[in-house]
């Protein structure tokens, strides 16, 4: 394989990038590789037989099994994948074994070079503990909060548990002290409440990171979440990319991103802008990441640093022109940043809303079933990140999220009604989505207004979401549709059984990329 | 006469439907045993399968139907609905009292009641384990439990009965 020109003289060479990840994220990152001339590998386990993610990449490793431990999160298993295809580099994506620092070091010393932060930034930010004190010396402000691990027995455990919360402040937060992405994290408004809350919270930390440590902290009530994006090289140049809101969450989860917010003026943007560098710079961070803030008037605090590619980096990448991914191969590589601070600056607005297969009206609870059809809105200053295509099954093995849809527009009112037109145009039938919630939500007033806190959606729907569907329509159009014999010969079935990936049913019907 | 059940609100609906030569109206239209005319409605199939363009006085408006199973999704004006296809004399699923069904596939990972117990509206009975995350399960009612159906570990379906509860009432 001849080495594309761009890399031909950069101190780190590589020309075939294995793609430890799947879905949406591993698809993007395909593209970015492709883009830049390298050849790529992704893997894929027995239900991902088929997957998006392997039709896209030049060829794919079958790790044998369904569970995660023996497939996207055996380390032993994606090392081997590098070696049987020749792969050079590894780009470890977002969620599974993008965040471990033994991950990182042990990438790096079977000779293949991690498209990632150093495995030490990686631990220090990991650690929330260290984390904590590493930002107090570097002056950068932080929310109240302790981390608790299990005593010796239950009682002692508790004790200790009712003795920090009440040294951190109710209402607190609990949350897995290893992981993000909402797993494991309990609100309590009260004592009465937080044994119970810190019995599932460390359940859920010890399923789904394997370590029950719990962290907890005061919550900052009707805060917004304001993230910044951040890009150092191996020169020790870092620089901010502006920030991203993502106050809209529910379970704690973002479910709508957008870039720029409405709440940072461009002082804040500078003050906030230069404290997520500082942050990097604390951790002698290389690569692309991310420094969440909590904002409460013009006060910021120091959430967390996400040591990898966010799921919402496409509205930083519309709002600033900049390709995150194309510059986490060139970093990689050993080449300094292209471009520098004073070249970067909002164009427009650009919003994301995040396609999950769940049932709004039914508390966001997943839901699995055939996409028998699915068809994406097109059009004007529309991009589309996904890993699923018109025929493919939303399972319960992997995160129910089916895709990205985001806008661009020269202003917010204007990136508003794109995004309200696009999830108009959206059909997705066979699972229960939310894409109707989406709209709800973008058409709401207060969205529009600019009022997006974190608990935004329990303001707005304290009794929960419902469909106003035209109910009489659906139901003739059904009696109607049964009486003509209407029918799609794809992926009729209703289970969520395993599918077979050999019934040519399920394959038949797709459309390949 | 087809019995449906739309899903959003769990109204059962009878309809009965008239084929002629400009395609199909709606001639018997019950929804919990009341009757609406919607006979001036006009629907018709396309050239695609799972298209029908309806016509009510407004203009065309465009449905995507697909049935997966015994539902029926259809897309309409932005939205989307579910709606079953009941058989004639079969058991509605809907109408079995006091089962309590599970939301999602999951496994139980804790049950938090026993048969003989006294539950109280809200209380949780058990915690399904769906997608790394934890959902409770909680009694609709006030009641007693008559029946458990699993145990801790084990693997569940969606819609399958987990608990039954005799209503207090």
């Amino acid at each position: 394989m001849t080495l594309p020109d761009w890399i031909a003289s950069a101190p780190f060479k590589f020309s075939k990038v294995l793609i430890a990840n799947r879905g949406e994220i591993a698809c993007r990152v395909i593209r970015g590789c492709k883009e830049m001339g390298l050849a790529t590998v992704a893997i894929h386990n027995d239900a991902d037989i088929g997957a998006m993610h392997v039709e896209l990449a030049d060829e794919s490793v079958h790790l044998e099994g369904r569970d995660l431990s023996s497939t996207y999160l055996s380390q032993n298993a994606i090392i081997n994948a590098c070696r049987m295809t020749g792969a050079d580099a590894l780009h470890p994506g977002y969620g599974f074994l993008s965040e471990r620092a033994d991950f990182a070091e042990f990438v790096e010393a079977s000779g293949v070079i991690w498209i990632g932060p150093p495995a030490k930034a990686i631990e220090s930010m990991g650690d929330k503990i260290r984390a904590r004190r590493l930002m107090i010396d570097a002056g950068i402000p932080l929310v109240p909060g302790a981390e608790l691990s299990s005593q010796d027995t239950l009682s002692e455990t508790v004790k200790e548990l009712h003795r920090v919360a009440s040294e951190v402040g109710y209402p607190v937060l609990l949350k897995a002290s290893a992981g993000g992405g909402g797993k494991g994290m309990r609100n309590v408004e009260s004592p009465g409440d937080l044994e119970a809350s810190y019995l599932a919270a460390q359940r859920e930390a010890k399923s789904a990171f394997g370590d029950d440590t719990v962290y907890i902290e005061r919550r900052i009530v009707s805060p917004r979440h304001i993230e910044i994006q951040i890009l150092s090289d191996t020169h020790g140049d870092a620089i901010h990319l502006l920030e991203r809101e993502c106050s809209i969450q529910r379970r704690h989860q973002k479910i709508i991103e957008e870039a720029p917010s409405l709440a940072v003026s461009d002082n804040l943007r500078q003050r906030m802008g230069e404290a997520a560098v500082d942050v990097a710079k604390a951790v002698n961070y290389v690569g692309a990441g991310t420094v969440e803030f909590l904002l409460s008037g013009d006060e910021f605090f120091f959430l967390e640093m996400n040591t990898r590619l966010q799921v919402e980096h496409p509205v930083t990448e519309l709002v600033t022109g900049v390709d995150l991914v194309q510059e986490q191969l060139r970093i990689a590589s050993g080449l300094p940043l292209t471009m520098t601070q004073e070249e970067i600056f909002p164009r427009g607005w650009a919003i994301e809303a995040r396609i999950y297969s769940e049932d709004a009206a039914n508390g966001f609870l997943p839901s699995t079933g055939p996409l028998a059809i699915f068809r994406p809105p097109e059009g004007p200053g529309i991009r589309f990140d996904t890993g699923v295509r018109e025929g493919d099954i939303a399972s319960i093995d992997f995160d129910p999220m089916l895709a990205k849809l985001i806008v661009h527009a020269p202003d917010r009112e204007r990136a508003i009604v794109r995004m309200a037109r696009a999830l108009e145009e959206f059909i997705i039938l066979g699972v229960t989505t939310n894409v109707e919630f989406l709209r709800d939500v973008i058409i709401h007033s207060q969205f529009s207004e600019g009022s997006t806190t974190t608990d935004f959606i329990e303001l707005n729907w304290p009794n929960g979401w419902d469909s106003d569907a035209d109910v009489e329509a659906a139901v003739v159009g059904a009696a109607c549709a049964e009486k003509a014999g209407l029918h799609l010969s794809t992926a009729t079935s209703g289970s969520s059984e395993s599918p077979d990936p050999f019934n040519p049913f399920m394959t038949l019907g797709r459309r390949y990329p | 006469m087809t019995e449906f059940i739309n899903h959003s609100d769990d109204s059962k609906w009878d309809v009965a439907v008239m084929d002629s030569v400009a395609g199909y109206s709606p001639i018997h239209v019950e929804v919990e045993g009341e009757l609406l005319d919607l006979s001036s409605w006009q629907l018709s199939p396309t050239s695609k399968n799972e298209e029908i363009i309806l016509e009510r006085g407004e203009g065309s408006e465009r449905m995507i139907l697909v049935k997966v199973g015994d539902v029926w999704w259809v897309f309409h004006d932005g939205n989307t609905s579910k709606v079953s296809v009941v058989e004639r004399g079969a058991v509605n699923t809907f109408d079995q009292m006091g089962g309590l069904t599970s939301p999602m596939p999951g496994k139980i990972l804790t049950v938090m009641t026993s048969v003989g117990e006294s539950v109280d509206e809200g209380q949780t009975l058990l915690i399904l384990e769906a997608m790394k995350m934890e959902n409770r399960i909680c009694s609709p009612v006030d009641g007693v439990v008559s029946a458990i159906h699993f145990s801790e570990g084990d693997q569940v379906e969606q819609g399958t009965v987990l608990i039954e509860i005799d209503s207090a009432e």
